[in-house]
């Protein structure tokens, strides 16, 4: 009796066990500018994509948060001119730009009949109070145009005079993280009392609809949306045809990335962004999803170049030939990483530039020790500051870990996100940090060449390159500029950059059209056809 | 209804609940204060989580400027006093919204989800530890036991894991997260409620469990009991009529404490089911220094607080008329 009961019971716990375990067959990856929708076809009519991120504000002009434009970028709102697959500035809600052999003027002319979501047509009036807005409210734009503003020259005509080249303004506008949105000129006059818009009006595929904080954020199709590009064909980057097949997008707000893969492997959402490293593998191997992981930006180690130790040049040299990047960043994100001395990111190959990876994850302890005896190294503990954003305090312990075995001493302090940003405004708080950077469509946005940005890179030759790359009449001279600065900037050290961490998405198979170009999934080609 | 009635109604008890009232106004305003000198001593500006890590110092000096955070502290706390006097307790960080809608809407998920696990709490805990009271030593009682036990020991976060991994992804019976508002119907309502409440609920029935089989062990000593059993009276209309009744004030103490935990508390199970409770809203407030927000959680939960125990206070009068003829 005893025995069939132990049976019965035994039966029971494998029954279990075997609900409880996932089916297993490889599934594929998948990284492009999505295929065009299916002519004729009938979609679902709400995608629910979930975000574990939340931004303060949808006002693009003025914040520079990842999940804001991700959304929004493209969707909601356009620019005059966005990216291609190679990441060339190409007409979007321009017509065409052109720019005088130095460089310093821009004329950009506006297509006709493009509707913005509250009906009214956009002319150069909108454009000019957008561009400008965006110039004022972006620090980078700002910096790059000096006292140089839009104007218009007729309706559908606008211009910008500056001082010195501009050419690298129009790939600014086309991907800057402070996206140059266009939007009407009354709502750019319609702020908050903290200076952020109150209407989010523009003039792409899909309109703002309701924003539930902590539950979601809902777009539904413009069906006055004015398309550009050839119907039925597949986008170049982010430059093409967006067919809206979805009528609504709804982004759930999930704070728990474990609840996201779940809600992902139930059905509940169909797509998902930022899925933790440590499901990535298991969500792969499901046949019911796609999974794609795609660079998203660089991991920065940020000296204080001001005061204290990190300041003398031969300790930054000792610290980035001892460190060993590839642990560094295995500790931190799993297997969601890669290795590479480019401060561009695979998004950006114009940009792609192999100078100074020499001295890129040289992981000679012995050679660093060499440096620091030679210098003349007295044991001052290295103060490390990070936050536990993204797992970032995970990275501190390891390079804590490897700078005591060559004899540096580090105290390193963990606080939030919000702290770190107030700390590392006081020298006296660090001897380094730190954080990331998502990718941008050119150098010049890299803020840490600066004096200003904490880290306080002040070096007369790291100026004299920057200015020259940002001067630079062409393209190509200023890749050659930007060749000779990232060759410097490994021998300086503004930064030590350990590699490029990557963003992991997934969604169900049956969700086509995905456009997976750069910065996350843009779904204005998605859609599940109803069986 | 009748003894609520008779309890409320009485002038001396409506004396006593106006004088609790009155009470909330000195908690309040000493609440009011450390919540804002602490908030204001701890380091990073909402301004800097508004405008994103690109901003530059200038640029997060002028926002801060424009929100009156270079004002004098005093200053600032006044102006918020004053404000709040008038219905205005601010505007959240996120998304131009007033921190009244924001706290409003918050609250709602709160107050069902705290209702539906103090439901779960009660219907679980009160029968087994009646049972485990009645079984005392035998298999029952030490059944009950190991599972109070576990209940205590749980994590909420990792029950809550469990049960969504079973019931959610495997049997698709519940939702896996989300919150779906009663005005959309109640059954999808409780349904995307069910398992953040039984998570939530299930260690709060552990610990009620126990305290209840413990009151009941102490009041089935007595020499009433021995006295009514000596009558013949059955071990079920003991237990459940004699000995409960005088053991509901231990119980209805614990209710009231668990419901204030779980008002306050229960941000892990919410943010794992991302239920947009009080509970997430405070996390993330307090991630971007969401100062008005985090002030107006904190002095809603000290007035919760004051509430919930003026209301145990009159049950207490509902459970024994000792206490009402006192």
């Amino acid at each position: 009796m005893k025995s069939k009961k132990l049976k019965r019971f035994l039966a029971l716990v494998l029954s279990a066990a075997l609900l409880l375990s996932a089916c297993s067959s490889p599934s594929g990856t998948e990284s492009s500018a999505g295929s065009a929708p299916a002519e004729n076809a009938k979609y679902r009519e709400t995608l629910h994509i979930a975000v574990t991120q939340q931004a303060p504000s949808l006002d693009l002009h003025k914040n520079s948060s990842l999940i804001a434009r991700q959304i929004c970028d493209g969707t909601v709102w356009e620019k005059l001119v966005t990216l291609n697959s190679k990441a060339e500035a190409v007409p979007e809600l321009a017509e065409k730009y052109e720019a005088t052999n130095d460089g310093k003027t821009l004329t950009f002319t506006l297509r006709k009949g493009v509707l913005f979501h509250d009906g009214s047509e956009m002319t150069a009036d909108d454009v000019v109070a957008s561009m400008n807005r965006w110039i004022e409210g972006f620090s980078s734009a700002g910096e790059m145009v000096g006292d140089a503003r839009f104007v218009k020259v007729d309706d559908h005509t606008v211009k910008i005079d500056g001082a010195s080249s501009l050419i690298l303004l129009p790939a600014m506008i086309a991907g800057a993280a402070q996206p140059a949105s266009i939007t009407t000129a009354e709502a750019c006059k319609n702020e908050d009392a903290n200076g952020f818009l109150k209407d989010y009006i523009g003039t792409g595929p899909y309109r703002f609809v309701e924003w539930k904080q902590d539950q979601y954020i809902k777009l539904e199709r413009f069906d006055k949306y004015s398309a550009y590009g050839t119907k039925g064909k597949e986008m170049d980057g982010w430059s093409g045809y967006k067919a809206a097949p979805t009528k609504v997008l709804e982004f759930d707000i999930v704070a728990d990335q474990a609840t996201e893969s779940a809600g992902l492997e139930a059905g509940q959402y169909d797509a998902a962004f930022n899925v933790p490293y440590d499901d990535f593998a298991r969500l792969q191997s499901n046949p019911n999803l796609t999974t794609v992981s795609s660079q998203m930006g660089t991991v920065a180690l940020i000296p204080n170049h001001k005061q204290g130790i990190a300041s003398k040049q031969w300790f930054r040299t000792a610290v980035n030939t001892a460190l060993d990047y590839d642990e560094l960043l295995a500790a931190t994100f799993g297997k969601g990483y890669e290795l590479g001395s480019s401060y561009m990111d695979a998004g950006q190959p114009f940009w792609k530039s192999d100078a100074g990876s020499e001295s890129y994850n040289q992981k000679d302890p012995e050679k660093a020790k060499k440096i620091l005896a030679d210098n003349g190294y007295k044991g001052e503990t290295f103060t490390i500051l990070v936050a536990t954003l993204n797992k970032m305090d995970n990275m501190g312990i390891a390079i804590k870990s490897q700078l005591e075995k060559i004899g540096i001493p580090v105290k390193l302090t963990v606080v939030d996100w919000a702290t770190l940003t107030d700390y590392r405004k006081d020298p006296a708080k660090f001897d380094m940090y730190i954080t990331s950077f998502a990718e941008v469509p050119v150098p010049s946005l890299k803020l840490y060449f600066g004096p200003k940005y904490p880290g306080w890179s002040d070096d007369e030759k790291l100026s004299k390159l920057f200015k020259g790359m940002t001067s630079a009449p062409t393209l190509e001279e200023a890749k050659t500029k930007w060749d000779e600065l990232q060759g410097y900037s490994w021998e300086y050290l503004p930064i030590m950059m350990p590699g490029h961490y990557m963003g992991m998405f997934a969604w169900q198979k049956n969700l086509t059209g995905v456009n997976m170009y750069s910065g996350g999934p843009k779904f204005w080609n998605a859609g599940i056809v109803e069986s | 209804m009748r003894q609520i009635l008779l309890v409320v109604g009485g002038k001396v008890m409506q004396k006593f609940i106006a004088r609790r009232l009155l009470s909330v106004i000195p908690v309040v305003f000493v609440v009011s204060v450390v919540i804002f000198t602490l908030l204001k001593m701890v380091p990073g500006s909402p301004a800097a989580a508004m405008l994103g890590d690109l901003a530059t110092a200038d640029d997060i000096a002028a926002l801060e400027a424009k929100m009156g955070l270079d004002r004098p502290l005093v200053e600032q706390y006044f102006i918020w006093i004053g404000n709040m006097l008038h219905g205005d307790f601010g505007m959240s960080v996120v998304g131009n919204e007033t921190v009244a809608s924001v706290v409003f809407s918050h609250v709602k998920p709160t107050i069902s989800l705290t209702l539906y696990a103090l439901v779960i709490a009660t219907v679980i805990a009160i029968p087994m530890g009646m049972l485990a009271a009645r079984k005392k030593g035998t298999g029952a009682d030490h059944a009950a036991t190991v599972v109070s036990l576990a209940g205590i020991s749980l994590p909420s976060f990792l029950f809550g894991l469990f049960l969504m991994l079973i019931f959610a992804v495997k049997l698709r019976i519940f939702p896996v997260s989300g919150y779906v508002e009663m005005s959309r119907g109640l059954w999808p309502h409780i349904r995307s409620l069910t398992l953040p409440a039984i998570a939530l609920g299930f260690m709060n029935a552990a610990l009620m469990m126990r305290m209840t089989r413990s009151t009941l062990l102490e009041v089935l000593g007595s020499d009433y009991i021995r006295m009514a059993k000596a009558k013949g009276v059955r071990n079920v209309a003991l237990v459940a009529k004699h000995a409960l009744k005088n053991s509901l004030v231990t119980i209805i103490t614990m209710i009231g404490q668990s419901a204030v935990q779980m008002l306050a508390g229960a941000a892990v199970v919410e943010s794992l089911f991302a239920i947009p409770g009080l509970g997430q809203l405070m996390v993330n407030s307090i991630g971007r220094r969401d100062y008005y927000v985090i002030q107006a959680i904190v002095l809603l939960i000290a007035l919760f607080n004051v509430l919930i125990n003026i209301v145990v206070d009159l049950l207490y009068g509902v459970a024994d008329p000792r206490v009402r003829a006192a």
